[in-house]
């Protein structure tokens, strides 16, 4: 039987959900392999060979989830209204292609469907559609549509996955479900991964229990590892960093001197500053989820949170600097002026911060507000 | 975190000995705290109180207060070093005075963390009151000692108008506002009941003969007694240390008067039994040098305050919330009127107890001394970060950063 899939990225019920810095997580990295290419594979291993994959986001954003694209997927990009008209249309073309079955699949939800069982379901119940939930009837936005009924595609695509226009059976899954809706669900299936509750290895070579290490993984002598954890291909963890209580450094990440991952999620291309305490967050795109407090925060110092540019761009990047480095020093040593002082951490604290517009010192008190400064519970304590 | 608090400190009754107890007394229910009290030494030797670590290393009135603290402060090896002072903390003479205003600026420099509680400014004392000679030369000194104490890594002063002084006249950087303090942790509620038993009680307390004088209160007393005869003036409290023999002498003229009743020195524990007596406290200054701690007293144990209508004593009471009635300073009529509406004002009398016992409850000596607490944890965490703070602005060209990392920072990562 001809079975594709047509793989949905985006459309989101509510704004600002499925995903992190404007990025779709099925597009992320989760143990070193993007959550697409996962279910990819996946579908790969139930004989669905054929996939097309429909995403809003920009173009530039794919490089993201380098690996998934295949020979012979097709992948498009559509904003806005044009993605269900895009999604409809990859539709039709496997069903003018032959296709018997068409299995939508948005991500959304990771689900570790037994397809082989899905298929057979369909094909049983005799409906037009059908719709995958979970045990408790949430549906998943995954279907499975008979290619001849171009109508019922339509419709469903049309209502954006939310209603179709027969009703049918529901396949009810009782196997692994994450919504990922946010970036706890993305740290819990990093989580769930290592502990093997989701079917995720990390993609590494593991070096001792419970510690994976990607391909050209640099760590220091003196880093610490401290099981489970995972670092990513071509990433760089630093000399006394550390990283514990599954911690995840996904691929061309770089973790600085005196570094402390406590169970966390360093995204791909992140550069972590030296001496922080990244404790229960997901950081990358220059920002910080922190899963405790239920906040989001961008970090507009680079010296503590960066993206990484490419290798190349990064030398000339440097070189560019240090040239510039020295002209300037020796410009200020001819013309006897002085550069412009960075200030030191008290008095970049009197300085008012950026959003709050206020200073942290209150003007009563000279207090700062309670909780911005800490110290690490680790190295001279 | 390990405090040195130098003060004086009982038995010692020298100034801001019982400040400087009850600043001791709560960083000692602290179990994270080690305390050492630098205290002054005693003119004959006395017991020191139980539980504290006191050692006696400065001395009245002595030149080598600063070097002698020094060594002791070297040898503890602090994170804070804590100043409780007055100007006239190490001597009443300009030069033990002066150097011993000193020992801050030379904590710091030998790489402590330095903090000084400054009870008052020489720029808002009343030199003529307090019984200089030359004040214009004391004003430069004093002027000069100041700049030294600001020297300090932070300064705490006890009414916001200090605060000012220091930041717009010296300049000065990391000055804090924090209140005066109750000396309680939990203050009781007044008993109503203990007042007016037989005449109301007016209070007058403090170290008298200078600025604080009883002319005045005892010429404004006579006015009361003839409206309220069975009115009663308690006058508790010592001499002033440049004053000796005053309060002998105001008593041997008033031995006649039996309404009037001398006291002398009040040791701790009796003091609750007599502020909770008290209808009124009176507070007959010419001038002020600093937060009174007598007022802080009187709210304490809920008791309405009248008090000389003196500037700084205006700003405390309405940055702390305190009920004072004021009068004309140096007028006895003045004086006497408030003193008669506010007795026979049962009503006025509880609003304002009410008041200042409820500003009390704000101001407890845990809160205050958990700001100081605060300001020094931030500045420990400050410094921890330091380091790390200026490695990260090595630009990302350097190579080897983390061999530079170890062999700056090695104390970062007792892992390695």
């Amino acid at each position: 039987m001809d079975v594709k899939a047509v793989i949905l990225i985006g459309g989101a019920r509510n704004e600002g959900t499925e995903q992190l810095g404007g990025i779709p997580i099925g597009l992320l990295d989760v143990l070193g392999r993007p959550i697409l290419e996962r279910v990819l594979d996946r579908l790969e291993k139930f004989g669905i060979s054929g996939a097309a994959v429909v995403t809003e986001i920009p173009a530039s954003s794919v490089p993201l989830a380098r690996g998934s694209i295949r020979p012979g997927m097709q992948w498009s990009e559509a904003q806005g209204s044009q993605f269900w008209r895009a999604a409809e249309s990859a539709f039709n073309d496997f069903a003018q292609g032959g296709s018997e079955l068409v299995l939508v699949v948005r991500l959304g939800a990771y689900a570790e469907l037994d397809y082989e069982d899905l298929v057979q379901f369909h094909l049983d119940a005799g409906c037009r559609v059908t719709r995958v939930s979970d045990g408790a009837g949430i549906p998943l936005d995954t279907f499975v549509i008979s290619a001849s009924r171009r109508n019922d595609a339509a419709y469903l695509f049309r209502h954006e996955l939310q209603e179709m226009r027969v009703p049918c059976d529901d396949y009810r899954f009782a196997g692994y479900i994450n919504h990922l809706r946010d970036p706890k669900d993305f740290r819990v299936l990093a989580l769930d991964g290592f502990a093997g509750i989701a079917n995720l290895p990390p993609c590494g070579k593991q070096i001792k229990p419970g510690v994976w290490l990607g391909e050209n993984a640099r760590i220091h002598r003196n880093a610490r590892l401290l099981a489970p954890c995972f670092v990513g291909a071509n990433s760089n963890v630093r000399a006394a960093a550390l990283l514990t209580r599954g911690s995840v450094v996904e691929h061309h990440t770089e973790v600085d001197c005196g570094t402390v991952v406590e169970n966390s999620s360093i995204l791909q291309t992140t550069k972590v500053g030296a001496g922080l305490d990244v404790t229960h967050s997901v950081v990358g795109f220059q920002k910080i989820w922190n899963l405790r407090r239920a906040v989001e925060v961008e970090i507009e110092d680079r010296q503590l949170v960066s993206t990484l540019r490419s290798a190349p761009v990064r030398m000339l990047n440097n070189a560019a600097e240090m040239a510039l480095m020295f002209t300037r020093t020796m410009a200020q040593t001819l013309l006897g002026r002085k550069s412009a002082r960075t200030p030191e951490l008290r008095e970049a604290l009197c300085q008012p911060a950026a959003a709050l517009k206020t200073s942290e010192h209150t003007r009563e008190e000279g207090l700062p507000a309670g909780d911005l400064l800490s110290v690490r519970r680790y190295g001279n304590e | 975190m390990k405090i040195c608090l130098v003060t004086a400190f009982p038995p010692s009754r020298r100034g801001l000995n019982e400040y400087g107890y009850h600043i001791a007394r709560e960083l000692q229910r602290d179990p994270l705290l080690s305390l050492t009290v630098l205290a002054d030494e005693l003119p004959s030797a006395e017991p020191e109180l139980d539980e504290f670590d006191v050692v006696r290393c400065w001395s009245f009135n002595q030149l080598k207060n600063s070097s002698r603290l020094l060594k002791c402060i070297r040898d503890i090896r602090p994170d804070v070093v804590w100043f409780n002072l007055l100007f006239s903390t190490f001597g009443d003479q300009p030069i033990p005075a002066f150097a011993g205003l000193m020992a801050p600026v030379l904590s710091r420099m030998t790489g402590h963390y330095t903090h000084v509680t400054l009870h008052h400014l020489m720029d808002n004392i009343n030199l003529k009151d307090a019984g200089i000679r030359f004040p214009r030369v004391y004003r430069a000194a004093g002027y000069t000692a100041t700049r030294m104490l600001l020297m300090a890594n932070s300064i705490s002063v006890l009414l916001p108008a200090y605060r000012r002084t220091l930041m717009e006249r010296y300049r000065g950087e990391n000055i804090h506002f924090r209140a005066h303090g109750i000396l309680s942790a939990r203050p009781e509620p007044p008993n109503y009941n203990l007042r007016g038993v037989n005449g109301h009680r007016i209070l007058a307390f403090g170290k008298w003969g200078t600025y604080k004088r009883l002319e005045l209160l005892i010429e404004a007393f006579r006015l009361v007694a003839k409206k309220m005869p069975t009115a009663r003036l308690v006058i508790a409290g010592s001499n002033h240390p440049m004053t000796p023999g005053y309060v002998e002498s105001v008593a041997a003229q008033l031995k006649n008067c039996p309404n009037v009743e001398f006291t002398g020195y009040v040791a701790e524990e009796q003091i609750p039994g007599l502020f909770r007596s008290a209808s009124v406290m009176v507070m007959p200054y010419s001038s002020a040098t600093g937060s009174s701690g007598v007022a802080h007293l009187a709210c304490e144990y809920g008791v309405p305050i009248v008090s000389a209508d003196i500037d700084d004593f205006r700003e405390m009471a309405e940055d702390e919330g305190l009920a004072i009635l004021f009068y004309g300073t140096g007028d006895p009529q003045s004086l006497a009127s408030r003193l008669i509406d506010l007795l026979q004002n049962s009503e006025l009398q509880r609003e304002m107890s009410e008041q200042n016992f409820s500003s009390a409850l704000r101001m407890t000596m845990p809160q205050i001394i958990r700001q100081y607490l605060r300001s020094f944890d931030l500045h420990k965490r400050a410094k921890a970060l330091e380091p790390i703070s200026r490695f990260r602005r090595l630009p990302a060209w350097v190579p080897s950063r983390s061999a530079i990392f170890r062999a700056a920072a090695p104390r970062w990562s007792p892992w390695m």
